[in-house]
């Protein structure tokens, strides 16, 4: 009778054990999963970056040409600019 | 036979506590690694999260640059708006002038006669000193300029519209005493004429005009059908109310100044010099100098001032 109640408290717990290791083996599973794929966004969005960088120096250079072409526009603005500023603190 | 099952229990028994025990053991394991797993997760969440900040800040930067190469590409559309707004005000600070509710003044340069080649020397001085004037056009120049044979007038007026100047209308032959004002008919086909000129080489329309002598110069009877049919056609027009007398003998820059100052009485003055005249263009500087400290400020004419009369 004694031997009884041991073995299956035996069998209890090695069930409980093979519970417990299968859902650590699970979550463990999906962390690594989650791991992945964190690691293929970040290379994604590293390839990403690089292609922004490219565009950010190409943006740059078309501005800087850009701003020497209407150069004289430019100061043509500012003219305005102070014009209506100085209209605008006349009216103040 | 009881003791062999016995015994048989007895080894299940140890069997699957030594199962036990090993599935204890690699659950630890799995849990050791788990954690391990963990921080390299929590790691790289952070660092995923750190490269989308970074992500997040060349998009702004992008996005910051596209707006300002299109403000740059939208630069003329950004300065006509600026030119309207400058109207505008000033329009209502005429309107503070004559109420008496501000001690500013308002002077607008206005040059007749030209373009002559001389024309972009006032231009470089009037750009050198930030000032916005009116030019009172007219052919007389034709293509070739008076000033400088090899200089084509014409290509002036683009000179003007680059800068933003008011580009009026003066007639397009000027011939106040050659025909001009026989009668409205005469006087509004030279209007026109010159008024298609200017829209040639610049495409600017013109609405604002000045009559060659001023407007009593027609008489009466015939001035008031004239400014009638002026109005009709949009325009207002325009006398002034100072000048340095560069219309005349004027002999050299101490007269011009003394006669320039001499005229400066009013909170609103049309100042008229001809861009032909070397003098008036070797005062210019001093004379925009005089105007800002006298507290002026200096503009270019538009249709909606008070003193461009309409009818």
């Amino acid at each position: 009778m004694k031997k009884n109640i041991i073995l299956v408290i035996s069998i209890i717990l090695l069930l409980a054990s093979i519970g417990l290791f299968g859902y650590l083996y699970l979550e463990n599973k999906k962390l690594e999963d989650e791991i992945a794929t964190n690691k293929e966004n970040i290379k994604k969005v590293e390839e990403s970056i690089k292609t922004d960088q490219e565009q950010i120096t190409e943006k740059e250079d078309e501005y800087e040409k850009l701003k020497e072409k209407v150069k004289d526009s430019l100061e043509e603005m500012k003219i305005w600019e102070d014009l209506k500023e100085e209209l605008n603190k006349s009216l103040s | 036979m009881g003791r062999s099952k016995g015994r048989i229990k007895q080894v299940f028994i140890i069997i699957t506590l030594v199962f036990f025990v090993a599935m204890l053991a690699l659950s630890y394991m799995m849990y050791q690694k788990y954690n391990n797993n963990k921080t390299e997760k929590d790691k790289i969440v952070a660092n995923y999260q750190e490269i989308m900040n970074n992500k997040e800040l060349d998009d702004e930067k992008i996005k910051e640059i596209n707006d300002k190469i299109d403000e740059l590409n939208n630069i003329d559309e950004k300065i006509k708006t600026l030119r309207n707004d400058v109207y505008k005000l000033s329009g209502d600070l005429e309107k503070k002038i004559k109420s008496g509710e501000t001690t500013k003044k308002i002077a607008y340069l206005t040059f007749d006669d030209g373009p002559y080649y001389n024309t972009y020397k006032v231009l470089k001085i009037l750009k050198e000193n930030k000032v916005k004037a009116t030019f009172f056009t007219t052919n007389v120049n034709k293509e070739k300029c008076y000033d400088n044979k090899n200089a084509n007038c014409h290509e002036v007026y683009a000179a003007i519209a680059k800068d933003n100047h008011t580009l009026a209308n003066h007639t397009y032959t000027h011939g106040w005493n050659r025909g001009l004002y026989t009668n409205t008919n005469t006087f509004m086909d030279a209007i026109k004429k010159q008024e298609a000129l200017i829209k040639e080489k610049t495409g600017v329309t013109t609405n604002i005009a000045r009559f060659p002598g001023g407007s009593s110069t027609p008489g009466y009877t015939k001035g008031k059908a004239m400014k009638k049919a002026l109005n009709e056609a949009g325009y207002g027009w325009v006398d002034w109310t100072a000048s340095d007398g560069d219309g005349g003998s004027l002999p050299n820059y101490a007269t011009g100044m003394k006669n320039f100052k001499g005229t400066i009485n009013d909170k609103i003055e049309v100042v008229l010099f001809h861009d032909y005249h070397q003098v008036t263009t070797a005062m210019l500087p001093e004379v925009i100098k005089y105007l800002r400290d006298k507290n002026y400020i200096i503009l270019p004419l538009f249709y909606e001032s008070v003193m461009v009369n309409k009818g």
